[in-house]
């Protein structure tokens, strides 16, 4: 069995590549391993992109089969029923009865189970059994369910539901080719049936959503089901329960999740410094090395103090990146991430968010753009807009190459408290502040656009797993893969630009002041300049500001490209003692409460109206954070210069 | 003079660079999106149904 990507850049046409191949669809309930179960089918190279019309995933593999049959998946938004809510139910639900506009309807659908928590996904199997679909149950983390001691009755199963019962462990790859190997002879008895009995092949046309009545007969006959084939363990797995006692215990639970976030943002500092500094010195040599080669004019400018000191300046902040995700990802992977939602959904309640709002939230600590359309997870469309306009509020990782040259510049690496980083103490409350303001607005805008109660959290709590290391690198270096190809492309074209501003026009013959002083850059600079004055904010820190509308981290880049025009290539080098040497404390630290608040992210705006199909959620999220980020910066400023740090 | 041009192609190349990857790609994408739909309500219900609708 072979996993390769397709070529298809949308969805598949019967005129396509893949014209002739077998389609499969998965369909599962949320944290099934149904996406496990995908990557250990089609492996790493996947085509992802969005549903023609709707702003909903879609994702799709190749697989060749062992007997060399070319077999096209699918992987749908989990859902718990074909009684579709939610915008991604409705895509699952229309891509099971082929319905979906421009998506070829599956020939098989694979069911994916929780082997250790069957109630639900059997009430979807027979949701499915009714559309008429060929399908099969692919039984996944059947290792842990073993473990737990609970004995299925595979071939029990497999009668009961009419389809046949495959064990997998998704994340170790087993059952895999037993699992193509029944979806091909499941395809292949179904073409047979069909040409015997002159059927059309696709199900799903008499189809009508159940009632209520219906899901709870439906709801019945699994848990006669349920009875039939698996018998609890003789001994029950109290091992989880003693876990949760402790982990969503009220007060301990909190105290150790804050622990582990503490423990998360001080790696970030200790853990990656030896590789930015290596990462630096490869830059720095680099520079060197051209500036030794070409002679001194505009290419060389362009070449040393625009892309390598613009680009470096961004790319040193990579080990960070990964220290921060490989710490996301074991947390998802071993299963505390829905305790985390679980014991946040109290705070969260307070503030007027619902439940579900945690998933989109920690997605926006990686960027607010997957969080933002993470946030079609909430059904209650007010619910979604509160989270819609929250989202960019949480650290983004675009912020951390701001907040890390800013700390590192201004905060003293001491030890306090007793062997505490000072710096990651100061990183951590950045976090803090930008999670507190999250909820203190959330229960603004409840409290101003809308007044109703929130919905209650429904979330199943997955057993705790053993990471698999595999699936944990893949996708931390699939996080480096991200930025450095953002780093390589946009911020690259970008630096180039900055350059420009910065260098263009040239010094005029007998000026006095410094080159940048005269170009267009340091025009537009001296414009905002007044604007911004009574925030702290020099001239080049309102410049910088400028190009940070394309990504955030795109202003540290301009900032080194403009202090390495304005003082040579010696200072890009050492940006943080260049920003120490000319920013006053109170300037700095104004700078990081505006980049708390800062909506410079036009990527994150767009995606706002398109997730809201309006311009006036994205203009009213431009408003308020512009708002906050220059109150905050006064306030901070304006503190800062009154205790004497100006 | 060689020199400076080659800059200002460089320049120019980023500037377009910039505005296909932040502006015209979304639009382009949206726009052949919404081509497909087009395309396939005008065949029918679905691009290989046997429904015979």
């Amino acid at each position: 069995m072979t996993p390769s990507a397709t070529t298809a850049p949308g969805p598949m046409t019967p005129t396509g590549p893949a014209a002739d191949a077998l389609r499969v669809a998965l369909v599962g309930n949320p944290n099934s391993g149904k996406t496990a179960l995908f990557n250990a089918l089609t492996g790493s190279r996947q085509k992802v992109a969005n549903y023609a019309g709707v702003t909903v995933e879609r994702k799709e593999g190749l697989v060749i089969s062992p007997s060399g049959r070319r077999t096209v998946v699918l992987d749908l938004p989990g859902t718990y029923s074909l009684r579709a809510r939610s915008p991604d139910e409705v895509v699952t639900r229309d891509a099971v009865l082929g319905h979906l506009a421009g998506e070829v309807p599956p020939d098989v659908v694979i069911c994916v189970a929780d082997a250790t928590n069957l109630r639900l996904v059997l009430r979807l199997a027979l949701e499915l059994k009714a559309v008429g679909r060929p399908a099969v149950l692919a039984l996944n983390m059947v290792d842990i369910a073993q473990r737990q001691g609970l004995d299925i009755d595979t071939d029990r199963l497999s009668a009961e539901l009419g389809m046949p019962v495959i064990g997998t462990v998704a994340t170790r790859r087993r059952g895999i080719s037993e699992l193509v190997t029944a979806v091909e002879a499941r395809a292949e008895a179904d073409a047979a049936a069909d040409a015997e009995t002159g059927r059309p092949q696709s199900g799903g046309h008499g189809w009508t959503e159940p009632s209520a009545a219906e899901i709870r007969h439906l709801h019945r006959e699994a848990e006669r089901i349920l009875k039939a084939c698996v018998r609890p363990p003789r001994r029950p797995d109290t091992w989880t329960g003693r876990m949760d006692d402790v982990l969503l215990h009220p007060v301990w639970g909190i105290a150790i999740l804050l622990g582990i976030l503490f423990v998360m943002f001080q790696a970030v500092f200790a853990g990656a410094k030896p590789v930015m500094d290596l990462i630096t010195a490869g830059f720095d040599a680099l520079s060197a090395l051209v500036a030794q080669r070409l002679p001194e004019g505009l290419l060389r400018s362009l070449i040393c103090e625009g892309i390598i000191a613009g680009v470096g300046s961004v790319v040193v902040f990579l080990p960070q990146i990964l220290i921060l995700f490989l710490f996301i990802i074991l947390l998802e992977d071993v299963g505390y991430m829905a305790r985390a939602a679980f014991l946040l959904d109290r705070i969260m309640g307070g503030a007027g968010l619902h439940g579900r709002a945690f998933i989109p939230l920690l997605s926006s600590f990686a960027c607010a753009i997957p969080g933002i359309m993470a946030t079609r997870v909430i059904d209650n469309r007010r619910d979604r807009l509160t989270t819609i306009l929250v989202a960019p509020l949480m650290t983004c990782s675009a912020r951390i190459p701001v907040y890390t040259l800013i700390i590192s510049a201004f905060v003293p690496a001491r030890q306090v408290l007793g062997g505490l980083s000072l710096q990651g103490l100061v990183f951590f409350g950045l976090y803090a502040a930008g999670m507190l303001s999250a909820l203190a607005v959330a229960w603004a805008v409840r409290k101003v656009f809308w007044r109703s109660a929130s919905e209650p959290f429904l979330m199943e709590l997955p057993a705790y797993k053993v990471p698999d290391p595999a699936n944990v690198l893949r996708n931390v270096a699939l996080r480096g893969h991200i930025f450095l190809r953002r780093a390589g492309t946009t911020i690259l074209s970008m630096m180039v630009l900055i350059w420009f501003l910065c260098t263009v026009p040239g010094k005029p013959a007998g000026a006095a002041g410094p080159a940048i002083d005269y170009s267009f850059a340091g025009v537009i600079g001296h414009a905002i300049g007044p604007l911004l004055a009574p925030i702290g904010f020099s001239w080049q820190m309102t410049v910088a500001l400028i190009p940070g509308m394309a990504a955030r981290e795109v202003a540290v880049g301009a900032l080194g490209t403009v202090y390495a025009v304005s003082g040579g290539e010696e200072s890009s080098r050492v940006l943080g003692a260049s920003l120490a040497h000319q920013w006053s404390l109170a300037s700095a630290l104004a700078f990081l409460a505006w980049y708390v608040f800062a909506p410079q992210c036009a990527s994150t705006l767009a995606v706002v109206k398109r997730e809201t199909n309006s311009w006036r959620w994205p203009l009213i999220m431009f408003g308020y954070m512009t708002g906050l980020a220059y109150l905050a910066a006064f306030i901070v400023y304006r503190t800062a210069v009154a205790m004497g740090a100006g | 003079m060689g020199e400076a041009l080659l800059v200002y192609l460089i320049v120019a190349a980023a500037a377009g660079w910039t505005a296909w990857t932040l502006v015209l790609r979304g639009w382009w994408a949206r726009r052949a999106a919404a081509q497909r739909v087009a395309d396939t309500a005008a065949r029918g219900c679905g691009p290989d149904c046997s429904c015979g609708n």
